[in-house]
């Protein structure tokens, strides 16, 4: 009696120093980078430069997640990065004599100059009347830029991007090249004739841009643009590519003429090998013969050819040349695929300078896909140095050189679209060590209290062995301060529980491991040809067995794949005896199950096919029975995501071949005109829930509507395809529904909201326990859908009694208002409790989604002054910490708002006694941005897209990744640090006022004890 | 010319007219027990346009209760409610129906034109046991409800509003006119300080 009301006692205070905890919780200036790390990524390369202007090399890439940066190939760091808006796609990156001009963009069209040292922006151009082209091109005339896109060509000023001549070609054809060559302009370019595509060539006037020729050369049918290659010899300008069967050249400028590379180089059946160069000046040329490669100036000079074949899939040629040196580079996998070779060629003296070997493991990164070089010249004849920076198929970017790989940067968490913590297992735990937890009855009866006994002993023999040196790491780790360097080789959990794996898969097919402490990979692995989509832990760390997650992509023959993994290694897990690697034709859906096969205690995966077909992993008996006894309480939604109309529910029964599959049960098909724009997710049943009420001022209780089958959306009802547009409309509506029963519970309609443009989805919803929170752009009262005049509600006979209820009811006054005339973001909260009036519950012992009790919802709306791009929750072990609503901010910062500012009870107006007692804010319209509440402080973290939090053994402590471009992981202290003593806490004067205390206590006692004696004989 | 875009505006008005008193609409609802055909039940009736709960309401057919009692009870039984063009269904297990004493609630969900998209079916029972000391309620009750989509909550802003007797915003004052009161005190001050003469030297 005693100890549960001291547990309640020690509740209540925790509770409070929760709720009185500021609401702002910044980190001090020290701590910044202590328990966090940040990885500024570029994204996988798509343009690349390796350039030596004077004697510095420099990496430019132009990336596809719209960046363009400038690496530093000593380190891999980037001196400066641009970061393109997510719709602005990055078309093409130029760089000619050191200027930087790229093109871009999603609808309209932006050309741009950029300082190349600097990063800095020159000039912004936007076209007036975008060509719909994917493809651009960009030249240079003197220090003007000239432009194709489309059909389409301009010169731009150089000085500030004005047009001087834009002409449009009516041939028909698609341009994305610009050759200059003895002061005429060419532009190639292809014509889609069925299939293929045939090469088109115009000649154009520099000057005012009039079409000189047009012409298309004989046997120019290509795949694509790309296969066409550009090179010069004795002073002309070819075009090479390969038709059909044959090869073939071009002269610019005769258009009648295309002759067979064989016949012109004497080399049968020869293919053109693409040569990546430093830069966009004409080609080197490399003929493949099956599997020999040689290269070649010109038809009548020197050739050299490779004594290593390799396949034309696997062999990557580049080339260099500055300040009269000219080299090429063949880099091929060796035949162990533990390593590469790498040819370098003198190609001025067309002589080998030598084969170097460099590790590279293919099953980690992938083959090399593009390859660049830059070779140091060398004085005094010494062998030239050469590095050479790579893009590997994983999506990773290495510079390598001759032995060794000097740098990684894995841009493939760019492209992550899952991750998953993994708990580290404990060093021991006595219980787990021997299975005590997970033994069946008989088997607990089987053993004796002695046999038990004597193993605890055993264990605590060993465990006390061990004990002097952990406690000596202890007194360290209080009088020294916290290691700087965070690196640990074991995995282990630490004694906070902070440290764990967080495991990425992206669509490049790599997934990596990264150390959650110090953001250091501790395994990674290259899966070809699957782009990963998902990730579950079917298995939790235990002292005994490795923690196992399921990592869920699809092959190119668009079939599902799952892979067992042991997130410890990253190696393939079949201990159990099932297939660490099992495919299924299309899948619709995977769902992680809350139930367990007996075997190997990992939980089973379902996965919805097309068909209905319901399709069990693992694939064993022990599972199959398990999803038996579970399958009638499987209830499924199934929608086609973002932009999709209706959603539909089902149960499971066996069809005909014993095998289980989906019924219908309901069907949601929104009115007409709404489009799904954000889903969120149910806090599964069993979640962490600290309080099943809301204690009111007073101290009646409003209890939580707590229904793990509850599902937030909100969807988008628009007319008209831009804000701009005349006819422009748009009304965001929020649902809560039943996903058993497809019930609507709740259906608001916040006209004027949507999403920013059509390419920047602006609509973002997060629920957890019995809350969520909604996020929208709002267009204004002129984008306001016509409204119907809604019926009055009916009217009430106001007695005596009504009265009463109305007093007694909780204040959930009407918080809708006319439309805000300001645009911007709004954010709405949303609380969900079983009742409107206090102290009133279900009567029943048992939840069921089929009882016509529905939910009383409150909600209240703020506008918040910055842009969102991602939106994520904080998550602790107990729930008793306040939530903390963290959002990814176009400007590069992951935010926090405490979700006591989101709370939907919030007076408005003068609070009243009773609540000032329940402390809540008042009502304010707007959430200010409080530079405190930055979770990344002075970072950039551009692009957010991901937020995942994780609890920690701290409830005051939840451990967050965002990711998108760049990777953050940072602590979240919503209530601050209450149950961690600060790091300036002084652990030696506690321990010497202990230590005087027990001496003082010792002391008196003596001297009290003296005294007594001698009192005695007196 | 004119006469015949006077009758269409006839027309149009005549039918908004309609439209804004419309009559109670009446539904038909249909049972069925697992995958069986459905059979008619009874008619729903409901009244967009009045916002009184009992304008809504539900009339059982003559033939209503056989499906629902020689149904198996583990299977789904199912209403459809069709008429207008419209077709919506919603389940429940039949054991729960048979639990809550056939005290059912059948809620339409409007649109902003009054049509129904949307059917939730509940009952009153939260498992499938019945009570021993409960005692059923002998009538089944069918509770018909419609429900529209909330104006939902939107931030409060307070516009600033510049109010003049004219209604006219008021005239920019000059920087004298709004600061006079601080600069001519300090002026007098550095007036009265300026005359006293410079202590002689030693």
């Amino acid at each position: 009696m005693f100890a549960s009301s001291l547990r309640a006692a020690a509740l209540a205070v925790l509770l409070a120093v929760v709720l009185c905890g500021s609401v702002s919780a910044a980190i001090h200036a020290d701590q910044a980078g202590t328990y966090d790390w940040h990885k500024a990524l570029v994204g996988i390369p798509k343009f690349a430069f390796f350039t030596r202007p004077v004697r510095k090399a420099q990496i430019y890439v132009g990336t596809q997640k719209n960046v363009i940066a400038l690496l530093n190939p000593k380190t891999g760091d980037y001196t400066w990065r641009q970061v393109l808006e997510p719709a602005d796609d990055l078309k093409m990156l130029s760089l000619q004599d050191q200027v930087l001009v790229s093109v871009s963009g999603n609808g309209s069209l932006h050309t741009r100059q950029w300082d190349a040292q600097t990063g800095l922006l020159i000039w912004d151009h936007e076209h007036v009347n975008p060509p719909a082209s994917t493809s651009a091109a960009v030249g240079r005339v003197g220090d003007d830029v000239l432009l194709v896109a489309g059909d389409s060509i301009s010169r731009l000023k150089g000085d500030d991007g004005t047009p001087v001549w834009t002409v449009t070609a009516d041939s028909g054809a698609t341009y994305g090249r610009i050759i200059l060559h003895n002061g005429a302009i060419y532009v190639i370019g292809a014509k889609q004739i069925s299939n293929l595509h045939e090469v088109s060539v115009l000649q154009l006037d520099a000057k005012d841009g009039r079409i000189v020729a047009e012409y298309q050369p004989p046997n120019g049918n290509v795949k694509s643009l790309d296969d066409v290659v550009f090179a010069e010899h004795g002073g002309k300008a070819y075009l090479y590519w390969n038709g059909a069967e044959r090869a073939y050249r071009h002269a610019l400028g005769q258009s009648a003429e295309t002759e067979e590379v064989d016949d012109v180089f004497g080399i049968k059946e020869s293919r053109i090998q693409n040569v990546y160069g430093s830069d966009e000046s004409a080609s080197d040329l490399v003929l493949r013969n099956g599997k020999r490669y040689t290269f070649m100036r010109s038809s009548d000079s020197a050739k050299y050819t490779f004594e290593d074949e390799a396949e034309p899939t696997e062999s990557v040629f580049s080339s260099f040349k500055s300040e009269g040196a000219h080299y090429i580079s063949y880099v091929r996998p060796s035949p162990s695929k533990k390593e590469i070779k790498i040819d370098l060629l003198d190609a001025t003296e067309m002589k080998l300078v030598d084969t170097f070997s460099v590790p590279f493991d293919e099953q980690i990164s992938g083959a090399i896909q593009k390859a660049f070089l830059d070779v140091a010249p060398s004085k005094d004849g010494k062998v030239p140095s050469f590095r050479i920076f790579a893009v590997t198929a994983d999506g990773s970017i290495k510079l390598l050189k001759a032995g060794e790989v000097l740098w990684t940067r894995e841009e493939s968490l760019t492209e992550a679209l899952a991750a998953e913590y993994v708990d580290l297992p404990e060093r021991s735990l006595l219980s787990q060590d021997h299975d005590e937890l997970d033994e069946q009855p008989q088997e607990s009866a089987s053993i004796s209290p002695i046999e038990r006994f004597l193993r605890r002993a055993r264990t605590h023999v060993v465990k006390a062995a061990a004990y002097p040196q952990q406690l000596t790491k202890s007194i360290k780790s209080l009088i020294t301060p916290p290691e700087s360097t965070r690196v640990r080789n074991d995995l282990y959990a630490d004694f906070f529980g902070v440290r764990k794996l967080v495991v990425f898969a992206s669509k490049t097919g790599k997934v990596v491991a990264l150390d959650t402490e110090s953001g250091q990979s501790v395994w990674e692995r290259y899966f070809d040809g699957i782009q990963f989509r998902q990730i579950e832990t079917v298995r939790s760390a235990l002292v005994k067995y490795p923690p196992v997650i399921v990592l869920v992509g699809q092959n190119r023959q668009a079939q599902t794949v799952l892979l067992r993994i042991n997130a410890l290694t990253g190696e393939d897990f079949n201990e159990d005896g099932s297939s660490p690697r099992e495919v299924f034709p299309a899948i619709r859906k995977v769902i992680k199950l809350p139930v367990e096969e007996a075997a190997g205690r990992t939980q089973l995966i379902s996965l919805i096919g097309d068909n209905l077909k319901v399709h069990i992993s693992p694939s064993s008996a022990a599972a199959s029975d398990a999803f038996e006894r579970f399958a009638p309480q499987y209830h499924v939604y199934l929608t086609e995501g973002v932009g999709s109309s209706q959603i539909d529910g089902y149960t499971t029964e066996k069809g005909t071949n014993n095998k289980y599959e989906l019924k219908p049960s309901w069907k949601l098909e929104f009115p007409e005109g709404e489009k799904l724009a954000a889903l969120g997710s149910p806090s599964p049943a069993g979640s962490a829930v600290a309080s099943l009420g809301r204690v009111l001022g007073d101290r009646s209780v409003l209890y939580k509507y707590l229904n793990p089958n509850m599902l937030a959306l909100a969807t988008v009802k628009t007319t008209g395809s831009f804000p701009t547009d005349s006819d422009f409309t748009s009304a965001v509506y929020t649902y809560l529904i039943d996903t058993v029963t497809g019930t609507v519970h709740y259906r608001s309609e916040h006209n004027g909201g949507g999403n920013i443009a059509p390419t920047v989805p602006s609509v973002f919803v997060v629920q957890k326990d019995n809350w969520a929170v909604l996020s929208y752009w709002n267009h204004g009262p002129e984008a306001a859908l016509p409204q119907v005049e809604p019926p009055a509600p009916e009217e009430e006979v106001v007695t005596k009694k009504t009265v009463r209820k109305r007093k007694k009811k909780v204040s959930t006054e009407d918080n809708s208002a006319t439309i805000p005339d300001a645009k911007g973001i709004e954010i709405v909260a949303l609380e969900f409790f079983e009742s409107s009036t206090p102290d009133q519950r279900v009567e029943s012992d048992t939840f069921s989604s089929f009882q016509a009790k529905r939910p009383h919802v409150i909600a209240q709306s703020y506008s918040f002054p910055k842009r969102i791009s991602a939106i994520g929750t904080t998550t602790t072990g107990a729930g008793i910490t306040t939530k903390e609503v963290l959002l990814g901010l176009e400007d590069g910062h992951l935010y926090g708002i405490s979700k006591r500012l989101l709370d939907p009870r919030r007076p408005v107006g003068a609070p009243t006694k009773d609540e000032k007692e329940e402390m809540l804010f008042p009502y304010r319209p707007t959430l200010d941005f409080n530079p405190k509440e930055v979770a990344s402080y002075n970072l950039h973290v551009p692009k957010i897209s991901h937020i995942l939090s994780a609890a920690t053994k701290m409830e005051s402590t939840s451990l967050t990744i965002a990711w998108g471009l760049d990777v953050f992981c940072g602590r979240r202290n919503p209530s601050k640090t209450f149950d961690v003593l600060s790091e300036s806490f002084n652990y030696l004067a506690l321990l010497a006022t202990i230590a005087a205390c027990v001496l003082g206590i010792g002391f008196s006692k003596r001297l009290a004890e003296r005294k007594k004696i001698k009192d005695l004989w007196r | 010319m004119q006469l015949p875009s006077i009758l269409i505006s006839a027309v149009l008005l005549a039918c908004g007219f309609a439209a804004s008193v419309a009559e109670p609409i009446e539904l038909s609802v249909s049972h069925s027990l697992g995958s069986a055909k459905p059979t008619p039940r009874g008619s729903l009736i409901y009244d967009p346009a009045s916002p009184k709960r009992s304008a809504n309401k539900y009339i059982p057919g003559a033939a209503a209760a056989g499906a629902v009692d020689s149904g198996d009870d583990d299977g789904l039984y199912r209403v459809y409610v069709e008429g207008n063009g419209v077709r919506l269904t919603a389940a429940v297990p039949l054991c729960m129906l048979t639990a809550s004493g056939y005290q059912e609630q059948m809620t339409l969900h409007l649109d902003s034109k009054g049509v129904p998209w949307h059917l939730d079916y509940l009952v009153s029972a939260t498992s499938c046991d019945i009570p021993k000391k409960k005692q059923l309620p002998r009538t089944p009750k069918t509770q018909v409800f419609t429900e529209t989509a909330l104006a939902g909550a939107r931030p409060k802003l307070e516009q600033i509003v510049v109010t003049t007797p004219d209604g006219k915003p008021p005239a920019e004052q000059t920087f004298l006119q709004k600061y006079w009161f601080y600069i001519i005190p300090v002026m007098v001050m550095f007036l009265m300080n300026s005359g006293a003469e410079e202590p002689a030297k030693k």
